[in-house]
């Protein structure tokens, strides 16, 4: 079967101490690995506040999963993520169609991002923006 | 009658529009990544359309899914509104 490559990203409870973040971890690892995908990287992002509460709870535990799969193993696993009361959200999105074990290799760890807090990333900053109208056929008025 | 307007007054004041994300290639349309993607909301959460925010069709169309995937994943907002 045709292995794709997937990233399933999911909040779970933060109330729950670390090992239970952990069994949850693997629980879903070997789903995957038993239904014979590879898993690429298991990255536990950490807490973080919810932009709305989810089940009465304001913040979350991120975690970011990226694996190679078969499709069918995908309902699978978002099904077990469904039944497990310590999974509050996951989402699972499909990177590529075909899954290269040798381009993972050279592929650079993936790592937790920088906490995002309100500032704004270098590259959007909004002074670039403004200040760049020319005026232009100025001499037309009279 | 294009030619008459043109002939007056033609103090146009034209912003130099360029799709940030064509402009600058390393910047990526990720739905995990809130903080570029809270650039492209309103203060009420609304996404800001391409007419103001000069992108281009094609990644206005990237940028509006990310941000409906880290809507799902509470990462955005849907809506400031909210009496909790």
């Amino acid at each position: 079967m045709q292995l794709r490559k997937y990233e399933s990203f999911f909040i779970l409870d933060p109330d729950l101490p670390e090992d239970a973040h952990q069994s949850v971890g693997e629980k879903m690892r070997g789903v995957v690995e038993s239904g014979g995908g590879t898993i690429v990287s298991y990255v536990p992002w950490g807490k973080k506040k919810l932009a709305y509460p989810v089940k009465k709870k304001t913040y979350g535990y991120y975690v970011l999963m990226e694996f190679a799969s078969g499709s069918d193993l995908i309902a699978e696993l978002e099904r077990n993520m469904r039944l497990d009361e310590r999974v509050l959200k996951f989402i699972t999105v499909k990177l590529d169609d075909e899954f290269d074990p040798e381009a993972e290799k050279e592929k650079a760890p993936r790592t937790v991002p920088a906490d995002d807090s309100d500032e704004e990333p270098a590259a959007l900053r909004r002074d670039e923006e403004e200040g760049e109208e020319d005026e232009e056929d100025e001499e037309d008025e009279e | 009658m294009a030619l008459k307007r043109k002939k007056r007054r033609r103090r146009v004041f034209r912003r130099r529009r360029v799709c940030r994300f064509c402009a600058d290639a390393s910047l990526k349309i990720d739905y995990k990544d809130a903080k570029t993607l809270r650039y492209f909301l309103t203060e009420r959460g609304k996404i800001i359309p391409r007419r103001i925010s000069d992108n281009c069709a094609k990644h206005q169309r990237e940028l509006t899914l990310a941000i409906k995937r880290a809507r799902q994943m509470a990462l955005l907002p849907y809506t400031v509104e909210h009496s909790i």
